[in-house]
Formats: structure tokens, sequence, C-alpha cells
């Protein structure tokens, strides 16, 4: 029996010792730590300088691409404007749902609202934890704060575009275990709006490099960028569609307040005035040109042949304007451009839906006549009040050709070419693809006949007319973009890489003129203390830039005495140097102009004539295809927020007519 | 782990010495009941000696020999009341009578982490009695509903392999992502569709808190306890059974053929202003099949369908033993093949829905000291699957059968081409899915070992015993498809020389191979103490229990969601009971998972249960003599459920890669935004329950009211946008309530001495309201998820039918359509802003998941004969009949027509149309017809909710019991005959096809009516 109880006595000490172990253990058994230990946390990330710039860079991937203008673009505007149409009315292309009412506040359509919230939350986070970085010195972080200064305004800036008046959230990152009516924000009104992204950019401003540090960095913000928003959104606040606009009167916050100031106040031109003359005064920038060579042409005589910036006597108008688009000067040389991204050449690229199916293209893009006929003679003259020396030809002159092709400036016009196309300003021929225009693409090598060197036709029974298996691959009007496409382009070959050119020197120097113009008086800027005045010297040294590097004669006293003749000057003027740089649907918001400039009936070629019907085919005609039933109305100057947004956040309201 | 079982093993081996002073008394005799039946396998063991035990024999005969004197043997066998008789001297020839038991007070049931008397339960426990579910099934999921009280289950398939049933304990009681109960097999968790039926020893559904606080953070959905057969000691007994059985499908949709078609085509067009479709010329092409290719009448049931197909289930189990040591082993092998109808030229291989389940059971039950158990179990599942190669599932075959029209495509072309009208699943012809693409074949292997170690520590205080328990269960399959497709054209037309011009809707693809294969495992380890023990009138139990589980799946592709998944809880539990009358319960769970954050890993989960029997005392029994028995129970408790979401680690903000942007590559983003502060989801549990027998035991009845509190049930939070999160985070912030009410009463008569019935019944309603469920700003009340049943369907209110152009102009307006016109849908403007749009959606009745489920079922025996019938209901179920296949022409030229719509009642139809006023039947089933999607008509609402609720005659069984001499003589004990039917009717509203389904379009593999034929031997 004694050795029994020793036994059992043993089991029972085992089992003791068992259940010990079993308990002892406990603490550690669910212990996940040593599965995470390697793995990169959000806490780990804000340790290293690297990984807060990796950081920096996943919410700058928030960003759009900008250079995606026409196919899968991330706003309508491109393909909204009455600019162009498009040959097809589908998901890709959704902008051309905007100007036939087929976009509602349920549809997905440019659904950025979100992505642009998570972006200004992640600026807020690395702006709340930058200090817990241990390896960047006072300028790292500086730099690092700079770029998500720049980002958050920047964010906002698209919200704005898009949205108009949206809600300024915490600086601080939300918790997101915090009570939903704690997270909802009213949306601000739009000067504050406005404030708030000029004060990111003025700090932006302090903290960001002049220049970038190496080519890496290139498409990264710098100081003259941050100054070159703060421009812009200026600019529109000034605008008269933002600036006491009485249309929105009964748009109010909760507390009553006007979304849209108003009452006009003309010192918000000064303000924009002094924000493009900062960009100016940093002396980093100059439109990009091209000195002239032998096959450069000469130069009318109404045009100041003095070097540039005085004339245009010393450059190449056409390679000065075409070149900075397409590739040829590489963007780290280009002193024009302020802020750009790296420009999409192949998928949905601007010049995929431009190329004719030949060169590997959609060929889907239209630009209009209304485009077409706003560009000058040679001269500087109105096409509807040409020279002798450079004149419009008639309608019984204008479709027959030329007679006799002929080259200049790298640039080829072949004998084919309509008489309405001879004899214009060289930035019409860097930009207007027409009937019988040279389309080179000798890259390719291949020995495909009409692969490259295709003199296009967009007659029904051209080499521009659609493959039967994609009838509706043809242009709707007989012109299209060529702006983005170098010589050497070809979509079966190879694609020159370009930026394309967010923010360039030209816009400043336009804004500038505008802002100027638009002064009633003087307005001293209380920070930097630069003054603005419309002093008529500043208007001209700025505006002309833009003429002479075109090539074209500069303002008169006459049109510079007048505000209101010169305001009709810098529109006409802006609607050509920015054509298709998605910049024409926001120029005509702003003015206020888009009730009647986007209510025009789109006009282009008669693209149902035949080759054989030459004079048919360069007759003005009012599209009445399906697609060109666009209107505009005014709930369209704003996009509506998605329902599904709205339904997020109580405090938020719709946009008017919505 | 291991090491310290085997040291365990070795100590408990070193106990078997034992040293017993003998006189060497010998006694034999026999063992028989009260009719003088002798019983066979009645354990005879000397009390306090349990090694030195015989069993009877064939005959009822035992013989023990060297047994001391004053020894006191105990005679004990399930179901009878355990005899004890001193012995005094050797004695042959002895004759034991041992009596049935009657009383229910020593009724045993599984309860959570144990056993306990039936009367001593004070917690909600259904016990199922194996016997009840020895139906012929897949899987005993499928015999739960109408059953077992407390249990709502829908089956929604028929095809083998998917016609599992899907249960939820009490209804749903949770939003968040996990609301079924945990089943635990043999003490582990597992998978009841692995388990072979007749494996069952017991079954018991743990409803309340305090049946299933001990399971802590894993039991607020319930818990299901199953345990499997274990060997007896005694007489080996052989079970041996085989069935066939006869399969059909109970409904299918029927569909109209080519020339009603044509008509009702006709119709869909020119009543809304369009040209007709088909010419007369047409219509008669059709109806005379003079060509097939271009005017072709299918009916695809007829191409791919069977009349019947036959499954195949055998079943061997051997049991039995030696004092020192038990078996049960048993082998099942089951085979249901689907009604699929292959074509024996288009391949030489399989392409059928097949279903082949072998499983492998063994448990060794070995007393090594007469105070050590181990036990051992081993269960081996084997599933084979085979199916066409086409898509992942076998789900095209039915949504083809639904889309294709009888005058789409031929079967085949004359040309020898097979069709396809489009490229999508259901615009290819269903005989070229079935019998042209392939093949897939599942193989699935699933293996469990438990190994368990049960030490009496009688020797430290009586009634103290400990039992670890580890097991291992090891998943592993293999999933490949050779897959082909041939060339798939669509005829057009016909070129001039009478040629068929087909164009070519699919291209070929060569035979591919490709497979995925994966494995999964769980081990598990538990140890309990468990204390019982009576001190005169008071009896009290204790248990302490503690277990560690981790699971760990190859499927998991990133590391976070490869880190295995544990659990680790210690729980306890304590009973008193005073004289059988009073009884009090507490239990408790201090339980942990791995998903939260440390420091939130942990909880505890406490219930307290009490009881009271009024029928013990002698007044009651004097005075209500009506009343045999009567117990009052109530319960309250907190239980947790940790299986809240899919996402591992929620509170864990990660991080990845970045899409590239022109700043810089290799940018970094969130991949999961973490919340502080989760916890699991809690449950408060109240229970109050009646058990009862009375008038002379003849009845007996079980009520339980019930009431479920959710709080922190998982949601992803709704943050506004502007908040700029990546993703969604979680939070414990959804909150539900659900009550109900469960019960049973049974009634049992015995007429004369040979025949006997029983009436048996149960009913379940659990209803359920959301109290809190996170969603943003909404414009209407109706549209809050709160306040209204989960899962409840949202639609428009009909008014019914359009009368005429008055009637519509004076309606407010429909927006989703520009034209709305008489026969129309009119629906009902619910806020009132003259306009009908989503707006004016609202909640409607219930969701398709029933509140009631109940069973009634009588059963009749006489001499060898029984007969069972089983009647099975739902109610207060509701779904959306739409869809493609019933929809007329919403998608033009594909969609099959049912043939109700045929029949002119079930129709509007203009007068224009007709020539009569009589088509414009305000009250038809379907609207005025249209050729395309009428956005107006074919939306959600009362106009098309089905009512789900059925009662259905489950099941009916008739059996005969053959035992004869003759049978004895070769060794057979008795053998059974009998006959099943399965679904044999079904009372409902929706006809079509089967209400359980819940089917929009009943394109789905229909509920079997079938009839077995079984023979169950005992050797």
């Amino acid at each position: 029996m004694k050795k029994l109880r020793i036994k059992q006595t043993l089991l029972l000490a085992a089992i003791s010792c068992f259940v010990g172990l079993g308990f002892s253990s406990c603490n550690n058994y669910l212990n996940i730590d040593s599965y995470l230990y390697d793995m990169t946390s959000l806490d780990s990330i804000f340790s290293r300088k690297q990984t807060v710039e990796q950081y920096v860079f996943g919410a700058a991937a928030l960003l759009p691409d900008e250079s995606h203008l026409w196919t899968t673009s991330f706003a309508p505007y491109q393909v909204a404007s009455d600019e162009n149409i498009i040959s097809w009315n589908d998901d890709r292309h959704a902008g051309m749902k905007l100007l036939r009412n087929e976009i509602t506040a349920y549809s997905g359509y440019f659904d950025n609202w979100e992505n642009y919230y998570r972006g200004i939350r992640k600026a807020n986070i690395v702006m709340g934890r930058i200090n817990e970085c241990k390896d960047a010195s006072e300028m790292d972080k500086r730099l690092l704060v700079g770029k998500v200064l720049f980002l958050r305004g920047y964010f906002y800036y698209l919200l704005l575009q898009q949205y108009g008046p949206v809600p300024i959230v915490s600086d601080n990152a939300y918790a997101v275990s915090d009570d939903i009516s704690n997270l909802s924000v009213e949306r601000s009104t739009y000067d504050e709006c406005i404030d708030y992204i000029s004060n990111d950019m003025e700090k932006a401003y302090d903290y960001l490099l002049p220049n970038a540090n190496s080519s890496a960095e290139f498409y990264q913000p710098t100081k003259g960028a941050a100054l070159a928003v703060m421009s812009r959104v200026r600019l529109y606040a000034a605008s008269p569609w933002y600036n006491g606009n009485s249309f929105y009167s009964d748009w109010k916050n909760s507390a009553g307040k006007n979304f849209i100031n108003q009452a006009y106040d003309n010192s918000k031109w000064g303000k924009a005035a002094v924000a493009a003359k900062r960009v100016i005064d940093l002396k980093l920038y100059e439109l990009h040109t091209i000195p002239r060579d032998a096959e450069t042409p000469i130069l009318p005589s109404t045009v100041s042949s003095l070097a540039y910036p005085d004339g245009a006597g010393n450059i190449d108008p056409y390679r000065s304007y075409s070149e900075m688009f397409n590739g040829e000067t590489p963007a780290l040389n280009n002193p024009e451009i302020i802020y750009s991204c790296n420009a999409i050449v192949s998928g949905d690229s601007p010049a995929w839906i431009a190329f004719p199916a030949q060169m590997g293209g959609g060929n889907g893009l239209g630009l209009t006549q209304g485009l077409v006929d706003a560009y000058k003679m040679r001269d500087g003259n109105d096409i509807n009040s040409s020279s002798a020396a450079f004149p419009y030809p008639s309608s019984s002159e204008a479709y027959k050709p030329i007679g006799a092709g002929f080259s200049f400036s790298g640039f080829q016009l072949t004998a084919n070419t309509a008489k309405m196309y001879y004899n214009r300003e060289a930035r019409f021929y860097a930009t207007i693809a027409f009937c019988h225009s040279f389309w080179p693409g000798i890259s390719y090598t291949g020995t495909e006949v009409g692969y490259k060197n295709v003199e296009l036709t967009y007659y029904k029974d051209g080499n521009g007319a659609p493959n039967i298996n994609f009838p509706n691959d043809y242009n709707l009007t007989g012109y299209t973009c060529k702006k983005y496409i170098h010589p050497e382009d070809n979509l079966r070959a190879t694609m020159r890489a370009k930026a394309f050119p967010i923010f360039r020197y030209a816009e400043i120097l336009l804004n500038y003129a505008e802002a100027l113009n638009e002064l009633d008086a003087p307005y001293t800027d209380a920070v930097t203390g630069i003054t603005v005045s419309r002093d008529v010297n500043e208007i001209k040294s700025a505006f002309n830039r833009v003429r002479y590097r075109a090539g074209l004669p500069g303002l008169t006293d006459a049109e510079v005495a007048d505000k209101a003749t010169l305001r009709d000057i810098i529109k006409k003027e802006r609607q050509v140097e920015f054509a298709c740089e998605g910049k024409r649907y926001h120029d005509v918001r702003r003015w206020g102009d888009a009730m009647t400039v986007f209510n025009q009936p789109v006009v282009g070629m008669n693209v149902a004539a035949k080759t054989s019907q030459r004079e048919l085919f360069y007759t003005r005609t009012t599209l009445t295809n399906d697609l060109a039933l666009r209107a505009f109305s005014y709930k369209m100057y704003f996009y509506p927020v998605k329902r599904s947004i709205l339904d997020r956040n109580a405090k938020l309201v719709q946009n008017p007519g919505w | 782990m291991k090491n310290i079982l085997i040291a365990m093993f070795l100590m408990s081996l070193a106990c078997h010495l034992s040293a017993q002073k003998k006189d060497n008394i010998t006694v034999a005799g026999t063992v028989m009941d009260k009719n003088g039946e002798t019983l066979i396998g009645v354990s005879v063991v000397p009390k306090g000696q349990p090694g030195k035990g015989a069993i009877t024999d064939i005959d009822g005969k035992f013989r023990l020999r060297n047994l001391s004197k004053n020894t006191t043997l105990v005679f004990s066998f399930i179901g009878y009341t355990p005899l004890e008789e001193v012995i005094v001297g050797s004695k042959e020839g002895m004759k034991i009578t041992l009596e049935e038991k009657v009383s229910n007070l020593d009724e045993v049931v599984v309860v959570g982490q144990g056993t306990q008397r039936k009367i001593s339960v004070v917690g909600a426990i259904t016990s199922v009695s194996p016997a009840s579910l020895q139906v012929p099934a897949t899987s005993v999921s499928n015999m739960l509903g109408g059953r077992v009280p407390g249990i709502i289950s829908v089956t929604r398939s028929g095809e083998p392999g998917k016609d599992f049933s899907a249960f939820w304990i009490r209804g749903i009681s949770t939003f968040g992502a996990n609301s079924s109960a945990l089943v635990l097999i043999d003490g582990v968790e597992g998978n009841l569709n692995n388990l072979d039926p007749s494996d069952i020893e017991s079954f018991s559904v743990l409803k309340d808190a305090s049946a299933t606080a001990v399971y802590g953070v894993r039991g607020a959905n319930g818990v299901v306890v199953v345990t499997t057969n274990r060997g007896r000691a005694g007489k080996l007994v052989v079970n041996f059974k085989t069935s066939k059985t006869l399969s059909y499908s109970a409904r299918e949709p029927n569909y109209v053929d080519a020339a009603t078609y044509g008509a009702l085509a006709n119709e869909a067009r020119v009543v809304r202003g369009l040209t007709p479709k088909y010419t007369d010329l047409d219509l008669a092409l059709f109806g005379s099949g003079l060509d097939s290719d271009l005017y072709p009448n299918v009916n695809w049931r007829d191409v791919i369908l069977k009349d019947h197909t036959w499954d195949t289930q055998h079943y061997l189990s051997a049991s039995g033993g030696g004092t020192n040591a038990r078996f049960f082993m048993s082998l099942g092998y089951l085979n249901k093949e689907a009604v699929f109808k292959q074509d024996q030229s288009a391949h030489t291989y399989n392409t059928n829905v097949d279903y082949s389940k072998y499983s492998f059971r063994a448990n060794i039950d070995m007393d090594l000291t007469k105070t050590t158990l181990l036990s051992l179990g081993l269960d081996q599942t084997i599933v084979n699957q085979n199916a066409p190669g086409y898509g992942d599932d076998n789900d095209a075959l039915w949504s083809a059968q639904a889309n294709l029209t009888p005058v789409l495509v031929p079967v085949k072309y004359s040309n020898g081409q097979l069709p396809a009208y489009g490229s999508n699943a259901d615009q290819m012809s269903p005989y070229v899915l079935l019998n042209y693409t392939g093949y897939k074949q599942t193989n699935i292997n699933s293996g469990k070992v438990n190994i368990s170690l049960t030490q009496s520590l009688g020797f430290i205080t009586k009634g103290l015993s400990v039992n670890g328990l580890f097991s291992y269960v090891n998943n592993g399959g293999q999933n490949i498809k050779r897959y082909k497709l041939p060339d798939l054209y669509y005829a057009t037309g016909r070129l001039n020389d009478g040629s068929l011009d087909t164009r070519r809707t699919m291209s070929k693809a060569d035979i591919s191979y490709s497979s995925t294969a994966y494995v999964d495992r769980q081990s598990y380890f538990e140890l309990r103490t468990n204390y019982e023990r009576i001190f005169g009138d008071h009896r009290v139990s204790g248990l302490l229990h503690y277990y560690v589980q981790n699971y760990s799946t190859s499927t998991a592709t990133t590391a976070i969601a490869a880190i295995p998944k544990k659990y680790q809880a210690l729980s306890g539990r304590a009973t008193y009971s005073f004289k059988d009358t009073y009884f009090i319960e507490g239990n408790v769970g201090y339980t942990g998972s791995e998903n939260f954050k440390p420091g939130s890993q942990y909880g505890w989960f406490p219930a307290v249960a009490a009881g009271w029997v009024p029928t013990q005392y002698n007044w009651t029994k004097e005075n209500i003599p009506f009343f045999n028995y009567f117990k009052f129970r109530y319960s309250i408790g907190k239980v947790g459920n940790d299986r809240i979401t899919d996402t591992r680690f929620p509170y864990l903000t990660t991080v990845k890669g970045s899409n590239n942007s022109t700043w810089g590559s290799s940018g970094t983003t969130e991949d999961q935004v973490g919340s502080d502060n989760l916890r699991w989801e809690t449950a408060k549990k109240y229970d109050f329950g009646i058990d009862t027998h009375f008038w002379h035991d003849k009845f007996d009845l079980t009520v339980d009211f019930f009431k479920d509190v959710r709080t922190g049930i998982f949601q992803q939070r709704v943050l506004p946008s502007e908040v700029g999160v990546v993703t969604a985070p979680w939070a414990n912030v959804g909150a539900m309530k659900s009550t109900g009410v469960d019960g049973n009463l049974s009634y049992t008569q015995q007429i004369g001495k040979d025949f006997s019935m029983t009436f048996r019944g149960n009913f379940t309603f659990a209803q359920n309201e959301v109290t809190n469920w996170e969603q943003a700003d909404i414009r209407y009340p109706y549209q809050s998820y709160t306040g209204v049943p989960y899962g409840v369907l949202r639609g428009l209110v009909a008014l019914g039918l359009f009368k005429d152009k008055a009637d519509v102009a004076s309606s407010p307006r429909q927006t989703f359509r520009s034209e709305v016109l008489p026969g129309d849908i009119k629906y009902k403007d619910v806020n009132g802003d003259g306009i009908i749009n989503a707006d004016d959606e609202v909640p409607l009745s219930y969701s398709n998941t029933p509140q009631i489920q109940y069973g009634f079922a009588s059963e009749f025996r006489w001499k060898n004969w029984s007969l069972s019938i089983f009647f099975e209901g739902t109610g207060k179920a509701n779904f959306f009949y739409g869809g493609s296949g019933y929809y007329p022409f919403a998608w033009e030229s594909t969609g099959n027509v049912l043939d109700i719509v045929a029949d002119q009642n079930n129709r509007w139809t203009p007068a224009s149309y007709s020539g009569t006023t009589a088509t414009e039947n305000p009250n038809a089933r379907f609207p005025r017809l249209t050729y395309g999607n009428n956005e107006n008509n074919n939306r959600a609402s009362t106009f098309w909710l089905a009512d789900a609720s059925y009662l259905r005659l489950k099941n009916v069984e008739v059996s005969y019991r053959l035992v004869k001499p003759w049978l004895k003589k070769c060794g057979v004990s008795c053998v059974t005959f009998s006959l099943y039917g399965d679904n044999l009717a079904c009372w409902d509203k929706v006809k079509i096809w089967d209400p359980g389904q819940a089917s929009s379009n009943g394109a789905v593999y229909p509920l079997q009516r079938t009839f077995t034929f079984q023979l169950n031997a005992q050797f």
C-alpha cells in the first residue's frame, strides 16, 4: 500500500508540473510578436528618413496622372471642354457624359473625393509624426514637411477644382475610433479653401528647394511649384464666377455663410497678381525657345524682330512651342516647366487617341472648328480680319489645295493641304492635325507600307476611315491634336519620353497679365510687400513673351488701354496657348462663360464627304451625331459629390442643381 | 507536451500494481431482464476492482473466480438500473434480474466539457437521441431542422456534395462575420459533414450562456457537442447496414416551348409599340421542327437531366472488448451521383457531379490501471468529388438552363458544330458545359487523432479525476481540373447555298491541367479536472478546464494571414444541488484569442443558473399528481464571439508597397488601418425554461424562452470619406437582440403488449432585431438598419398594376423608366415626395432565413413493425423572385419563360392586343410584358416577394425487424428491413420550385425526393 501511495504521489506531482507548465506559458502562447518583429509597421516607418520618404511617395501615388487628358482621365475637364469631341461615349471617355447630362450623383465616374482625402490624411500623418524620425536632420525634415504641405494643398486644390468648396479637415489625422459626429465636417467656403491652399503653399514655399536635388526628383515640387499653385488658385478666386457671384446667393452653410462670396472684391486680383509675380521674381523660369536656323520661316513684318524676349527675331517659333511638348527637349533642360509629371506615352496616352489606326492609334479625338479658328494668321491677324499679305481664303477658295508641298522648321506641309490651313501661326501647326496632315512616325522600321510617313485624310473613304471591325474609330471633325506627338513617335514602334507640364511659365505670365488688367487700384501684399497695379508695361512684358515665342506681334497700345478689349485678347490667347492642356474648362468656368461657350454646337469638317467631294468635306458642318448632343447647364459648374459620400457625412451638402 | 503525456502514461502503468487478498470464491450465473430475456454484455464487476470484472456472454452467462468473501458484485447495463449483490460464498446458477431504468433522474446528458445527470441540468441543452439520427442522409446537419428544438436550418442546394444544411442555434443572433455554432466532435472542433451519422453516440445542442460559458469567446453562437460511439465490454457486436437510394428532383421550373415562347415574345414587343419579333411563318417553323438549326425547340432539362439517379451507402461497425480494453470501429461508404445525363459519345471519362465519402473510425479505450483510462480515437474521412470541367462550381449548368430559351440554339447544329449564344457561362449550352469541358476532381482527406488519458484521483479525495486530451487534425485536399472547350458557334442565318452561316462565339481551348492543393492542421490540448461527490442530500461537482488550440493553413497567402490562429482558455464550473430539488450552477470562462492586441486578448465570461424541481416535494406528489415531474430553470450569462471578421489582427496598421508615383518609386501605403480597443463580440444570454412530464409520464414537455443581447458586433466603420483612411477600420459598434422560444412535446402510449405509439413535436421561433448598426446619415427613418430584423428584404411597396393611362397620369411619377404603361407595377410613394425612386424602398417583412421552424412526428410500433412519419416546416421567411428565367424577356433573347406566364390568367395583356379587356387582369402575377429589361417592373418590390414558408412531409419510414432463432444460429441476432421516403410532399405558396431553396429564379440544383431501401443486420 505504501508503495502505491508513492507512485500516486509521483503521478500527482507529474500532473501538477504539467498543469503548471501549461499555465506558465499562458502569457506567451497568444503572442504574435515573433511574426511581426521583422515586418514593417506604420510605427517603424516614421523612425527612418528613407521609409518616411517612401511613405510620402505612397501619398504622392494618390495624385492623379494629369497627362491622361482624354482616355481614362482622372477628371472630365479636357473631354468636356469645347476644344474637342471624342468618338466614343464610354467609361474610358466618361468626360463625354458630363455635357450629355448622363452623370448623376450616383455615377461612379471621376470618383476622386475619397482618394484625395486619403492623400490629405497621409500628409497630416507625416506632419504629425516627422519628429519620430531619428536619422533625419532638421533640413531633411523641413524638406519632407514641405513636400507633404505641397501635397495637402494640392489635394485640396484638386478637390476645389472638381467639387467647389469642400470640407477642410483637422490638421491632425483623425483617430479612427472617434465618433462619427466628430468626424463629420461641414464644407468650408470657397474663399476659406483658397486661403487654406495658399497657406499650405506659402509654408511649402518656405520649406521646399528652389530646384530638384537630382534628376530622380525632377517631378517633385519646388518652391516655384508651390507659388505656381498659389498663382492659379488666387486667379480662380478673383475670377467672376467665384468672386461676388450672385448666382450662388442662396447657397449657404449651416451658419448662413455663403459658400461663394457674394461681395465682389477687386483686391483678389491683386492677390492673384502678386502670386504670379512671385514666380516671375524667382527668376528661375523662362519660356522655352529654340534659336532660329535656316529652316525657320521669315518673320512677318508685323512681328518685332528684336531678340527674344523683346521680339521673335532670334527664335524658331514652331520649334520653340512644339518641342516643349513632344519630348524633343528633355524636361530637365526646359526652363518653362515649373511642375510636371512623367507623361504617359503608350496605353491610354494623348497620342493613342489622336494617332490613326495605321500607327497603332485609336483615331477617336476630334478637335472642334472653334478651336481651329481661334488660331491667328502668321502676322497676328484674326482669320476674320486677315491682311492682304496673309489672307484667310474665302469659302470658295478655302478647300482648294495649296498645290505644292513644302517644309519649315522641320514641319512638312503637304501639297494637298487646304488653303484654309495655310499661313497660320506656328502654334497651329504644332497643335492641330487636319485632313492631309503628314504623319512621319519614323521610328517604325518595319516593312509594312503605310505605317509611317502617312498623309492622313479623314474623308469617308480616306485612309483615316475606320476599319470594319471598329466602325466608331473615326475622327468626327476632321481635326486632331498632335501636340504630344513627336515626328519620330509611332505606337507601332517607339514613343519618346515626355514630361506633361502641369504648370508652365507661360501660364504664370498670362495669369499675371490677366490679374493686372483687372486691377482697379494698386494692391500691396501685406506679407511680401509687393505692390502691383494695372501697369501696361508690366502687362505687355509678361503677355508679349508668350506672343513673341509664338512668332506673333505683341500687344498694341490701344489693345492694352482698354480693360475689356484686353480681357478678350487674354481669353483668346489662353485658348490657343493652352489648347488641349486641360486648362480650358477651368478658364471658361471661372470667367463665367461656360453657359455660352459650352453651349455652342460642335462644328467640324464634313467627314461624311468622300475624297471626290473635296469641297463638301471642307465645309464647316455642325455635328448632328448623337455624340454631339451636348449641353452645359448651370449645375455643371461643379461636379456632383457622389451620393455615397454624402451618405457618410450628414453635414455635407450637394452642389447646386444635382 | 508529448513528453509529459508519455511520462503520465508510464506513471499510470506503475499504478497497476495492486495487491488484493483472495478467498478463491467462484460465482456464475445468468443475467436477464424482467421478461426473462437474457442480457448480453452486462458488466459484472466486483465493487472497487474494475480490473477483475466480466461481461455476460451471448447466452447472458458470466463466471467470476478468485473473489474474496463479502465482495459486492455490481451488475450494470445501459438502460437498466445497476444491481448490487453481496457474495458470501461460491455459487453457481445465480439468476440476476435487472430492472429497466424507468426513472429519468439518472439519465445522463452530454454537456459542455462533460456529462451531467439530466435532472441536474439547469442550462438550455437539447440532447438528441442518436436513434433519431439514423435516417439515411448525407450529413447530420440535414437532420436537425424540425427535429431539434432551437435549431433553424436551411438547405439551399440538392447537389451531391453541396446538399448540406446551414444551421444556426436559436436563429441568427449576430450580423458579425460568424453566426454559426461551434461544433465539437469528441471534444475537438470539427466538421459535422465529415461524420457518419451512424457513428454518433450522443448529440447535444448547448443553447444558453450557462451551457456555453465554459467555451468563453467561442460560445456565443451556441455549441454542438457530439460524441462518437465507444466500445462496451462484452460480446463482439457487428452492425452492417446497406442501402440503395432512388433520388429525383421533386420540383423543377417548367419553361414554355418554342412556339409559345415565340408568341409571347411577339406580345412582349407589340404591347410596347415594337414590331413583332417573329413572323407567323417563324412561329409555324418553331412548332414544326422542320429546321432545327434556326428554328430549334429545345427543352434543356430533357437534354441534360436524367429522370432519377441511384445512391449507395454501406456501413459496417464492430464493437466489443473485455474489461481491460474496449473498442469500436466503423467503416462507412457513401456514393451520390447527380441527375445529369452524360452523353457517352462525347468523351470516355466521367463528367457527372459525383460525391463519394469513405470514413473510418476507431475508438479504443484501455484501463491502464483500475483508475487510469487511456483512450485513442482515430478518424479518417476521404471525400472524392467529380464534376464537369467548366467553372469553379457547377452553377452554370443550372443558370444556363434558366437562361437559354428553346429557340436560341439547338443541342447541336446539323453541320456538327456545337452551339453557344455568347461567351458568358449562362449563354453556353448546358449540354456543352456538361459534356465537352473536361472534368474537375476534388479529393479531400481529413484525419484526426485523439489521445486521452483519464486518471481518477479518488485517493486524494473521492470523486476527483483528471483528464488530458491531445488532438491533432490534419486536413488535406487537392483540386484538379482538366479543362477544355471545343469551338462553339452561333448560327445567324443561311448562306445562298443553304448551308448554315455560323459565327464562332467561343474559341477552342485544348485540354489543360491545373491543380491546387492545400493542407491545414489543428492541434489541441486540454486538461480537465472533474470533481463530483454526494454528501447525503448534497451533490456537488466541479470542473476546471484548460485548453490551447493552434490552427494553421496553407491557404493563407500573406505573412499576416499565415500566423497560426490560437486560443487559450481556462474555464470552470461548480454545481450544487440539494435533494435533487434545488440546483445552482456557476460557470466561468477566462479565454483568450491571439486576434486582439496584447492586453486585450483575454476576457471573463461568467454565467449562473438555477433550477427548482417542485415535484420532488411530497406535498406536490400528493396534491398535484398530474405532474410527475416539473422543473424551472433560469440562466443568465455572458459569452463571446471572437470569430468576428476574416481580417486578422484588425488592431494592427499594416503597410505595403503603393502604386508608383512620379515623385519616386518604392512608395508605401497602409494596407490595413488598425483601430484600438478592439474586443470580441459579447452576448448576454437569458434563458428561462420548464421541463415537465405529466399524465403518467406520457407527456414530456420542454419549453425555453430566451433572449440574446449582442453588443460589440464587429462592423467595418462607415466613416466620412473625408477622414481619408485607406481601408475602413473595424470597431465593436454593432448591437443586436434576439428573442424567441423553443420547445418540444412528446406523448407516448403503449396499447397492449404489441402496440405503442409516440407523437413528438418541436418548435423554434427566433426573431432578431438590430439594435445598433453603424450607418451614415439616412434621409428617412425607414432606411435605417437599426430597429429591423437582420437581413430583412428591402424594396418598394407595390400597389398592384396600373389600370389605365389615367391611373398612370394621376399617380406619382415613377422614375425608373421613361415610359410607364397600364399593366406596369404601381408603387407606393412612401416618403410622399411625389416621385417614386430608390428612396421609397422600405424594409419588408422578413429575411430569407426562417424565423420559425417546427417539426412533428409520429411513430407506431406493432410487434416487429414500425412506422414513423415526420413533418417539418418553416415560417416567416421571404425571398424575391427575379432574374433570368423569371422576369420574362428582360434580357431580350435570353432568359427562359416560365409556363405560368403562358397562362393568360397570370399576365396582364392590354385589350388592344388581346381584343378583350378580360385580359387586363389587375391581379395578374406578371405585369404587361416587356421585351428588354423593364426597369420599372423588374426591381425588388412586394410584387415579387415570395413567401418561403412551407410544410414538408420530410420523412416516412417503414421497417420490419426480423428476429428468428434460425437467424441466431447463423450468428445474426436481428435483421431490419426499412423503407424510407424523404421530402415526399411539400405544401407551400411557391410551387414552381422548392421554397426552402429561396432561389430567385430556380436556377439551382433542386432538392431531391428520395426513396431508400435499407437492410440492417446485427451479428
